[in-house]
């Protein structure tokens, strides 16, 4: 079925991508930088307070300052609730805010400083409530209930939720084997609790949007998203607006990791737009407003038991998680659901049991953020499995290497992976060692005296999904040979376009550069995508352009042979760049210019269009099983092994990372420079989770918004890491790919953990692992 | 009440008004529609808002405009001459060392700056001298390795015109 060894021209190279260009010399457009004529400044009038009853608005001193434009809030939109998996959000709240920094009313205006005046200028009376920011304290049973009328609110479809007090979903994962029995059976039992603080995606352009709304209610908005066709949907529901009339374009979007799949910005925008008398509204945020009011990482409290056999395979696995949501489910209900699957671990444990309960609190609202659940549950996971073989003196690797799954082994989910690479990332990333450590440095690696500075190895590996949902492609043929994709992917800097581009020149047998690509995802003008998220527009999105490019291959080999009468049947032609040849005979050819001439005038059914429609078929799963969202079905599974060499500084607490190495089994990388970025970029983001990015609140309000509180990385913080590609076939991807965008980032905080351990013995158990906790611990130990 | 300055914005003279409050970056961006300059973080963190002044690379989100008055700014605008790259844009695209691109400018600009002053600087010198930028893509990877490519460039194309 697949030719591993087969020659291709694009497919499996280094390509610099088109945009790179435009980018390098400054003439990209993001939404930030769009300008239109008349143009209005939008600002929100956000929540004080993190839990209030709203006792009365009034605008009016806002209304009448010169230069305002419109003040709207709860009376100017339809009241009812919208979300993604549970109807609980709302586009201004009527009865209660539930989180500091909640929009309560927004402004426009002719400018910025005539926006802040008006904002300042709305009176909110409030009647503050008892608020609740602790999800355990969210669970007891006198404390605030956030959402009183939740298992009231609509749901996106029958995911089967199991939902009460201020607990928007509790997931329940029992599919395979029993786990009390698997205990009974266990030698050694491990049970251990690991904490991870929220963190934020900081992509350096901030939330934007920019929308107009013509006399006839047509609207067009530029969006800062992930998803033009998503977002779309979403202004629909919440504005009860018809899709038809509202054109969302994505100009080239300054990065999003997850926090630009839901909409910070465009319903509002569009709200306004409507209230603005054709006039476009610009509403971006700063850097405090997107921290405090976008959708950053889920904290999580992990607690997992183990069960170890005496021949050191694992026969037992359960763990339970609790997620810290924030005042609306947004993503919560799939994050928690996915980090139910993931604490197992890449192994095979023939009886699991995991639990994830999403819990409302009055914090910021928490929503999908690269790894969406496995970074939380990995480093449980993969920091427990180190902690059971220093315990029973087994080496880490080896052990891994017992236990791991292999392509037939079912996931906790019950659902058998097609193609599992995990045992080749732990060769590629450890140069196909035997042994991590040393028996030696087993031995001793604790009796060592503490010196200065302390250096560490560590290995963690991880396994997640890539690739779901609905997508479309089409590949348009021109009169002169060249091609028109039509993509709905918004870039955020993956170059997806060009891996489209790339997959479209292959799959034809044409010139890469003959291919353009319809770009802005504009829902007027190209294929519906689900969105740029979940690793999934190389695997899923790819096999409906692949479809696309193959039906065009088709109708042009149909037109070249009937262009070469004698010369044989379409099945002895052949593609080759800018030619249509008979195989095996390259003199016989007709151009491609004067093929597509000819289809598009004379011979053929008419104009040459290719289209590809796909969405991965949805495993199901046993409802006794598998409890509360349904949607837990992955067309494609993805390995990784990191590796991580730390020096810790005894003194001070700082850990200096000497060096990453990561190794990912992403299918069939079809632009390695692209997928060697995602590795590099991804695998950073992880040193941060792991060692310096946390947000802080108090009562609900962020502390440390700027990028330096949050603790982001910079050049000097981070060594040359060192990415490698394994490539396992997947067959549901094109050419045999899976995705890499969000496992790049998981298995980096393991890894480092484990480093610290082997350097100084202290195992920390609370992301993020700072500076003030390695002390206290090594202050412990001694 | 505005105040007229004088700035030689990539070798061309300009003449804006402007509110004494307003930084640099504003007047680039809402006044000269200069956009490669990005305001990210408005503190002066990210150096994504990076322009050059007498060859300086600064922050123009922490600059007031009228402190620019009279003096030369080069943006990422103006480093490309006639349609050729600059053979830091020319090494940042073929080393994939921009991604969403939001940092680019301040990258290539700052690097810029380090082109000439150092020979062969280390790996560690480069990061080093780029460390007032943030990059929440890439992982830094592949822009220190295209400064380092563009170093190496330049000093064998020197080293050929001695011969």
């Amino acid at each position: 079925m697949t030719n591993a060894k087969m020659r291709r021209r694009y497919v499996g190279t280094y390509q610099p991508y088109r945009e790179a260009v435009t980018k390098a010399v400054g003439q990209e457009r993001f939404t930030i930088d769009m300008k239109l004529p008349g143009m209005l400044i939008a600002q929100f009038v956000r929540s004080p307070l993190p839990h209030a009853r709203i006792v009365s608005i009034d605008t009016r001193k806002a209304e009448s300052l010169p230069g305002v434009e419109c003040v709207i809030y709860h009376k100017h939109v339809p009241k009812r609730r919208w979300g993604w998996m549970i109807e609980d959000q709302v586009t201004f709240p009527w009865d209660k805010v539930l989180y500091v920094g909640e929009p309560v009313a927004a402004v426009a205006a002719v400018d910025e400083a005539t926006a802040v005046e008006a904002a300042n200028l709305v009176k909110i009376e409030y009647e503050e409530l008892p608020a609740v920011f602790d999800p355990l304290e969210a669970l007891e049973p006198d404390a605030p209930i956030i959402h009183p009328d939740l298992t009231n609110y609509d749901l996106a479809f029958d995911w089967r939720a199991v939902r009460y007090g201020n607990v928007c979903s509790h997931t329940t994962i029992a599919a395979h084997g029993d786990v009390e029995k698997g205990f009974d059976e266990a030698d050694y039992v491990f049970e251990d609790t690991f904490t991870t603080m929220s963190h934020h995606q900081h992509y350096l352009e901030p939330q934007a949007a920019l929308a107009q709304c013509d006399f006839n209610g047509n609207v067009k908005a530029w969006v800062s998203t992930q998803g033009t066709y998503f977002t779309q949907y979403r202004i629909g529901q919440a504005l009860n607006y018809p899709q038809s009339k509202l054109r969302l374009m994505a100009p080239a979007v300054g990065g999003g990791f997850g926090g630009k799949m839901e909409s910070a910005t465009a319903i509002w925008a569009v709200a306004l737009a409507l209230h603005a008398n054709c006039k476009p509204v610009k509403l971006v945020f700063d850097r405090e407003e997107d921290v405090q009011a976008g959708f950053p990482r889920h904290p999580s409290i992990v607690t997992i038991k183990t069960g170890v056999k005496k021949d050191q395979t694992m026969c037992a696995r359960q763990s339970k998680m609790i997620l810290n949501t924030g005042a609306y489910s947004d993503n919560g209900v799939g994050v928690v659901a996915y980090a139910a699957v993931w604490t197992r671990g890449p192994y095979k444990i023939p009886n699991c049991r995991s639990e994830g309960l999403c819990v409302y609190t009055n914090e910021t609202i928490r929503g999908a953020f690269r790894g969406y659940g496995c970074p939380q549950a990995n480093w449980a996971g993969e920091s427990q499995i180190d902690k059971i073989c220093d315990e029973l003196n087994l080496d880490p690797l080896e052990f891994r290497r017992r236990n791991a799954t292999e392509t037939g082994y079912p996931l906790s989910t019950g659902q058998i992976p097609k193609s599992i690479g995990l045992v080749k990332t732990l060769n590629a990333a450890t140069d196909d060692a035997p042994r991590f450590y040393s028996e030696n440095h087993l031995k001793t690696r604790h009796y060592r005296p503490l010196e200065p500075k302390m250096r560490g190895r560590g290995i963690a590996c991880k396994e997640y999904a890539s690739g779901f949902r609905a997508t479309s492609a089409a590949v348009r043929l021109n009169e002169d040979g060249t091609f028109h994709l039509l993509s709905g992917a918004t870039d955020l800097g993956q170059a997806c376009n060009t891996t489209l581009a790339m997959i479209v020149a292959e799959e034809i047998g044409c010139d890469l550069e003959a291919i353009s690509v319809v770009t802005n995802a504009d829902t007027f003008g190209s294929t519906f995508d689900y969105a740029s998220v979940g690793s999934r527009i190389t695997h899923t999105l790819g096999f409906a352009t692949k479809e696309a490019a193959s039906q065009v291959k088709k109708k042009l080999l149909e037109v070249a042979a009937e262009m070469m009468p004698d010369k044989g049947e379409k099945d002895a032609l052949e593609m080759a760049g800018d030619r249509i040849r008979v195989k095996g005979k390259p003199e016989l050819f007709v151009s491609l210019k004067d093929t597509a001439w000819y289809a598009m005038n004379f011979i053929g059914e008419g104009p040459i269009i290719g289209t590809g429609s796909y969405m991965p078929k949805v495993h199901s799963h046993d409802p006794e099983k598998v409890q509360s969202y349904m949607y837990l079905s992955f067309p494609a599974l993805v390995y990784s092994t990191h590796v991580a060499e730390v020096e810790v500084d005894t003194e001070t607490g700082l850990v200096k990372v000497l060096s990453l190495t990561c190794a990912h089994d992403c299918g069939k990388a079809i632009n390695r420079l692209t997928v060697e970025g995602q590795i590099t970029g991804g695998s950073t983001m992880g040193l941060g989770y792991a060692l310096t990015e946390k947000i802080v609140l108090e009562n609900g309000r962020v502390i440390n918004p700027s990028f330096s509180q949050h603790g982001v990385l910079r050049p000097i913080d981070v060594p040359m890491i060192k990415p490698i590609i394994v490539e396992e076939f997947e067959p549901t991807g094109p050419y045999g790919a899976k995705g890499v965008g969000e496992p790049a980032l998981v298995a980096t905080a393991p890894a480092i953990g484990n480093a610290i351990y082997d350097a100084i013995g202290v195992r920390i158990h609370h992301l993020p692992i700072t500076p003030d906790k390695i002390l206290k611990a090594l202050k412990k130990r001694s | 009440m505005t105040r007229q300055i004088k700035l030689r914005i990539n070798g061309l003279e300009q003449i804006v008004q402007v509110e004494p409050w307003m930084t640099l970056i504003h007047v680039l961006r809402e006044n000269l529609d200069l956009f490669a300059a990005k305001e990210s973080c408005g503190v002066g963190e990210c150096g994504s808002c990076t322009v050059l002044i007498d060859d300086k690379p600064i922050n123009s989100c922490l600059m007031l405009a009228v402190d620019a008055d009279g003096k030369s700014v080069l943006t990422l605008e103006g480093i490309s001459e006639k349609g050729k790259l600059h053979p830091l844009q020319e090494s940042f695209v073929k080393e994939g060392a921009i991604q969403c691109g939001m940092c680019t400018g301040g990258f290539i600009l700052s690097a810029k700056s380090l082109l000439g002053k150092k020979v062969n600087p280390t790996e560690e010198e480069v990061r080093l001298h780029l460390d007032g930028h943030i990059c929440r893509c890439t992982g830094y990877n592949n822009i220190i390795k295209a400064v380092l490519r563009t170093i190496d460039t330049e000093q064998e194309s020197k080293s050929h015109d001695q011969c």
